[in-house]
């Protein structure tokens, strides 16, 4: 089990993680979802012993990271953002080298190189130089490295930016089968789809905070199931609060010149309504888009702001 | 812990091999370096100076005269007039002239001709000359001696008289000139005595802190070195590894060059190996140290290669790398050390140049591990393992 309590880092008077904590079992993907500059990078930094800590304890089976952090490593992989490999190696010696920093020896080194090349589909390409790979290929080798030594705790930190579809699926689809094995995996990211799609609990962060946390269900009971509106044009706040202040079925959740995002309360032609007489009092709206409930609605509800924004 | 550091070492090691330039930054130029530098300087220094001895008379006392040559230390080829041509350039030689034997006989004054290339180095052709006088002096007092006054001269083709000649000529001299230097030597080094341990400084200096500096900074922009910190390394783990890493990269080229230079360009490495041994670990220790400070205070690769390249020649330069610092101002001297290459250059030069053993390099690499410790601390204390 990870356990992160209290955790707290700034760097001079910028806050970049806020007092978070979470947990996260055996066999379980926790993400870490939020735009970038959310904390989520500090965040990973900390649990994997670069970054210290101002406040707060980071614990993986018992084991915390401040009082023993060679033991806590030992459990731990890590899949940062960069490609961290050596281009002039081969994945093999690349894995070797990897392997062998983590503790790997002799015959287990050999068949966990086997294994992973064979996992992230790079055994035909294992002995090419690692500058010839494509993107996509080098991000299956980062992966690989991360998981080489079957580590407790995977961190994985935006493991497929950059990179074709198919690529994606492959690490994706290499995450869901590290987790079968009992692995407890972080994953950060700020495609939504991903965290959808693969996360079994999700932490929004956003300006060093966890502003919610959950499974995809939870998150959306917890913010309502309504449709998010949002209008953009030329018009003032005040003339949007005007209309929506009495409609019971209206919550503003940001309003500002041009641009407002409104959540409208679950029922039939809810939103139709609504829109229908912001038209009619004569507001100048120039787009207009209703978000269904999923993870984009929630993250738009908590931040009032667009995920890539 | 030392798994850990001996892994990481070893993989700069092998990415420096991997590296194309490298056989060009670590083999052909520095060779070519000692060669030249070398050559300029008078060559190996080492070996006997080359004499040709041309003899037109080809008499008795001719061959003795050449003989005589031989003992002052000369590597002589005598040849006959008729093989003259066949041997293209000559450095120097010595022409005995047609009648040389008659004429000593007859004790009427001979030329011998000596010839000097302009190429030639010329404090050689110098002593080389003093010698010609000593051979001739040698040559005479063995005829006078064996034809004593009021006796009739002896043919020299008489068997009686060249053994008794060869009996002189093979005889202690009376009076040996006895030598040596008032007090501490200081010859001025120069030809491969110079510039084998020059090029050995100047290219460790280069190498190793580049290289070492490059790897560090790489490592750092593109999250290679986060990724090693979250490996289950201590932190001095990794800074050892790192340090070793660019010592391996030193000694790799202080190697080459020493194999180099005594097998392939017949250099001088004088009479103690250990000793020379010892100065090259400790300048390797001192050059990884500065690779680590370099790589912890500058950002970019290119920086790193930038700035290390101009300090090393900057050190080498004033530490006796390109000129002996046995040639300039006093001022000069003390200035240049400063640079650790000057007290590598001073542990060399006591070893090749002055004949000293062991002990005279104790000093000098006390002072090159203080470098060591100095760079090494505040590299390990700015270090950061990412950007």
């Amino acid at each position: 089990m990870l356990v992160v309590e209290s955790l707290s880092r700034s760097f001079g008077s910028l806050k970049a993680v806020d007092e978070i904590g979470f947990q996260v079992k055996p066999g379980e993907i926790y993400g870490l979802l939020g735009p970038n500059g959310a904390g989520k990078t500090t965040t990973i930094s900390c649990v994997c012993g670069l970054l210290r800590p101002d406040r707060g304890t980071i614990e993986l089976d018992g084991v915390a990271l401040e009082s023993d952090p060679i033991a806590f490593k030992r459990r731990l992989g890590v899949v940062p953002q960069e490609t961290a490999l050596y281009g002039d190696l081969s994945a093999r010696e690349n894995l070797h080298f990897w392997g062998g920093l983590a503790g790997l020896t002799g015959g287990a080194l050999r068949d966990r190189t086997t294994a992973v090349l064979e996992a992230v589909g790079l055994t035909e390409r294992a002995g090419d130089a690692v500058r010839k790979y494509s993107g996509g290929m080098k991000r299956r080798l980062n992966l690989a490295i991360g998981m080489i030594h079957e580590p407790k705790l995977l961190l994985l930190d935006e493991p497929t930016v950059g990179i074709d579809i198919q690529a994606r699926l492959n690490i994706l689809d290499v995450v869901r089968e590290v987790v079968r094995a009992g692995t407890i995996v972080l994953y950060t990211t700020h495609y939504l789809e991903e965290a959808q799609e693969l996360c079994d609990r999700i932490g929004i962060m956003d300006h060093g905070r966890i502003l919610a946390e959950g499974s995809l269900t939870e998150l959306k009971r917890m913010v309502g199931e309504g449709e998010i509106l949002t209008l953009k044009g030329r018009f003032e706040p005040g003339e949007l609060q005007s209309i929506v202040a009495e409609d019971e079925h209206v919550r503003v959740v940001s309003l500002e010149e041009g641009q407002a995002v409104l959540d409208v309360g679950k029922g039939q032609g809810e939103v139709t309504g609504v829109l229908g007489r912001i038209l009619r009092k004569g507001l100048a709206v120039d787009d207009i888009s209703i978000q269904q409930p999923n993870l984009q609605g929630v993250f738009l509800k908590l931040t009032g702001r667009e995920l890539r924004d | 812990m030392l798994r850990g550091a001996l892994l990481l070492a070893l993989n700069d090691l092998r990415q420096t091999i991997k590296d194309r330039p490298t056989l060009f930054w670590m083999i052909i130029m520095p060779v070519g370096f000692i060669f030249l530098f070398g050559q300029m300087g008078g060559g190996s220094g080492g070996g006997k100076v080359s004499l040709t001895v041309i003899d037109e008379d080809q008499t008795y006392l001719s061959e003795a005269f050449a003989e005589a040559l031989g003992h002052e230390g000369f590597s002589i080829q005598r040849v006959g007039p008729a093989e003259r041509d066949s041997l293209g350039r000559i450095r120097r030689s010595v022409t005995v002239p047609p009648g040389f034997q008659d004429s000593l006989m007859h004790a009427q004054s001979t030329p011998v001709f000596f010839y000097v290339d302009p190429d030639a180095s010329s404090e050689a052709s110098v002593t080389a000359e003093m010698h010609i006088q000593r051979a001739s002096f040698s040559t005479l007092f063995s005829l006078t001696e064996a034809n004593p006054a009021g006796k009739t001269w002896a043919s020299p083709t008489d068997p009686g008289f060249q053994q008794r000649f060869a009996e002189i000529a093979a005889r202690p001299r009376l009076i040996q000139v006895a030598s040596e230097t008032a007090g501490r030597g200081r010859p001025v080094p120069s030809g491969m005595r110079q510039s084998l341990p020059a090029t050995i400084a100047l290219f460790m200096l280069i190498n190793t802190t580049i290289y070492g500096a490059v790897f560090l900074a790489t490592e750092k922009q593109e999250g290679i070195l986060a990724r090693i910190a979250s490996q289950p390394l201590h932190r001095v783990t990794i800074l050892g590894g790192k340090i070793l890493g660019a010592l391996a990269i030193g000694l790799a080229q202080a190697g080459i060059l020493l194999l180099a230079g005594r097998f392939l360009l017949g250099a001088y490495l004088g009479n103690s190996l250990p000793g020379l041994l010892l100065v090259i670990v400790c300048f390797g220790l001192a050059a990884s140290s500065m690779a680590l400070f370099w790589g912890a205070i500058l950002r970019r690769p290119e920086q790193v290669t930038a700035t290390t390249l101009v300090v090393a020649l900057f050190l080498g330069a004033i530490g006796g790398c390109w000129w002996p610092l046995e040639v300039v101002p006093q001022w000069m001297r003390t200035m240049g050390h400063i640079s650790p290459a000057a007290w590598a250059m001073d542990g060399f030069h006591a070893i090749i140049s002055f004949g000293a053993g062991i002990g005279a390099v104790v000093v000098p690499c006390l002072i090159l591990l203080g470098y060591a410790a100095v760079f090494f601390g505040i590299g390990a204390r700015l270090l950061r393992f990412s950007d």
